[in-house]
């Protein structure tokens, strides 16, 4: 059993990375091209001081892909993937703060307005759940980041076998 | 025998030693090659997202430099928007029976409308004869102030469930109904149609404040898709003429957007407030469900 997850394991850990890689460019994308929607789907969330927003807004969908293109690549993958799993723990807090403020807003996860629903509960379980099971993958590729088809393996990078 | 073991031995040693360091090196290495692309990468977002940020303080500045429409209403809350006026609006069919019918036909069919337990303007003789003669003075304690982007659909559903119950309060002379159009989904056409229809009817509110009325209705009843081009500056203008605007009034503002600086300010300042349109200000209190009922029931309380 063991030694079948070892065997497995770097494929499981490319899988991974991928999938992340693949959450990261449709969530980034569309906040790139529709930059001043991003930033007013960030005030949305009444978190930030007025004079942060702005910033935070347009680097926000830079390093979503930054990071999908770390992820894609296999570089750096401990690295890239605690910074996920952080990410992931920031999106959780704001909504879970959203919802616990009553604010009625869409996430704007992966782009879109932030825009007022009428009925925002379903909507926040779903994206809790969502992002629930993101950081859990994250996690999983921090604690396993060896994985096929990485860079970090052709340069040598991975952590030694014996004490991942 | 003993001394080749020592030596075998203190060799291992040293290879292991060397072995060690080399690790360690690496691990070195690894560290900062890492810790200097996340650096390199910080900066480098970090630039970009100053930088937007900065044009984006600029354009909002520009707008707010910029030439606001005449004729304006400005509500206590600070909204400066239309203030509806059936007295010289042209929407109700039997007050100007000469208005084009696309402009007359939206309003009288929007009379049907779910909910809304009120008396249906157009079914009634004549909205002026229940016209109060404080109606569209800005002068009742009640403001209602409607925010909408001309591409947004649930505002044109908005407008069909509960425009003409709003526009009978304001004949009524009970509340004060201000129009403050915004452009929260600019990016949702190709050509920025949100903000062209906001600055479009600036141009109206500034040329012709009898035409707003038809010129909103009509601007509903056409509205284009979200993700296609939207609909160009000159029809447009062409919608304004139906409305009753002379076109030489008219058509430099709209085509060279001479309000968009007006449409953008506006929305940046409502952004700053609220997620969505349609939204609804009840004396500067959004109303939270906008359905019919509900905002009767607000508007009552208001009222007194």
């Amino acid at each position: 059993m063991l030694r079948r997850f070892q065997a497995w394991q770097p494929w499981l850990s490319t899988a991974s990375r991928l999938f992340l890689a693949g959450v990261f460019i449709l969530a980034g994308w569309p906040k790139l091209i529709d930059a001043d929607t991003t930033v007013r789907s960030v005030r949305a969330f009444k978190i930030l001081p007025e004079g942060l927003v702005a910033p935070f807004g347009y680097a926000l969908p830079l390093v979503e892909l930054a990071v999908a293109a770390l992820l894609i690549a296999g570089l750096f993958t401990r690295v890239a993937a605690l910074i996920t799993a952080a990410m992931m723990v920031m999106f959780l807090g704001g909504i879970i703060q959203a919802w616990a403020r009553g604010l009625s807003i869409e996430c704007g996860c992966f782009g879109g307005t932030g825009t007022l629903v009428s009925d925002p509960v379903p909507g926040y379980i779903r994206d809790i759940l969502r992002d629930v099971g993101f950081l859990a993958v994250a996690l999983f590729l921090a604690r396993w980041p060896r994985s096929a088809l990485a860079v970090d393996r052709f340069l040598q990078l991975d952590p030694a076998p014996s004490r991942a | 025998m003993a001394n080749a073991r020592q030596a075998k031995s203190t060799r291992e040693k040293a290879a292991a030693l060397r072995l060690e360091q080399e690790r360690a090196a690496a691990r070195r290495r690894n560290i900062t090659v890492a810790v200097s692309t996340v650096v390199v990468l910080v900066v480098l977002i970090g630039a970009y997202a100053l930088i937007r940020t900065a044009k984006n303080q600029q354009d909002a500045k520009n707008a707010e430099a910029s030439k606001p429409p005449t004729n304006l209403f400005t509500t206590t809350t600070g909204v400066e928007g239309y203030l509806y006026d059936s007295a010289i609006s042209s929407t109700s069919p039997s007050a100007s029976p000469s208005t084009s019918p696309s402009a007359s036909g939206s309003p009288s069919t929007s009379a049907s409308p779910s909910g809304s337990a009120s008396t249906s303007p157009s079914a009634s003789p004549s909205p002026s004869a229940t016209r109060a003669a404080t109606a569209g003075k800005g002068t009742a304690k009640t403001t209602v102030v409607v925010y909408e982007d001309f591409l947004c659909p649930v505002c044109k559903q908005f407008e069909e469930a509960d425009g003409a119950a709003l526009r009978s309060y304001a004949d009524e002379g009970k509340i004060n109904l201000v129009y403050r159009p915004v452009a929260i989904l600019a990016s949702r056409t190709s050509t920025d149609y949100s903000t062209r229809a906001a600055a479009a009817f600036g141009a109206v509110v500034n040329a012709a404040p009898d035409r707003v009325s038809a010129f909103h209705d009509a601007l509903f009843a056409s509205q284009p898709e979200e993700g296609s081009a939207g609909l160009p500056d000159t029809q447009l203008v062409d919608m304004a003429v139906q409305a009753g605007v002379a076109k030489d009034k008219i058509e430099k503002d709209i085509t060279q957007g001479t309000y968009k600086g007006w449409a953008t300010k506006g929305t940046d300042d409502f952004t700053k407030k609220y997620t969505g349109t349609p939204t609804v200000l009840i004396n500067g209190n959004q109303v939270k469900s906008l359905d019919a009922a509900t905002l009767k029931a607000e508007l009552d309380k208001a009222i007194g």
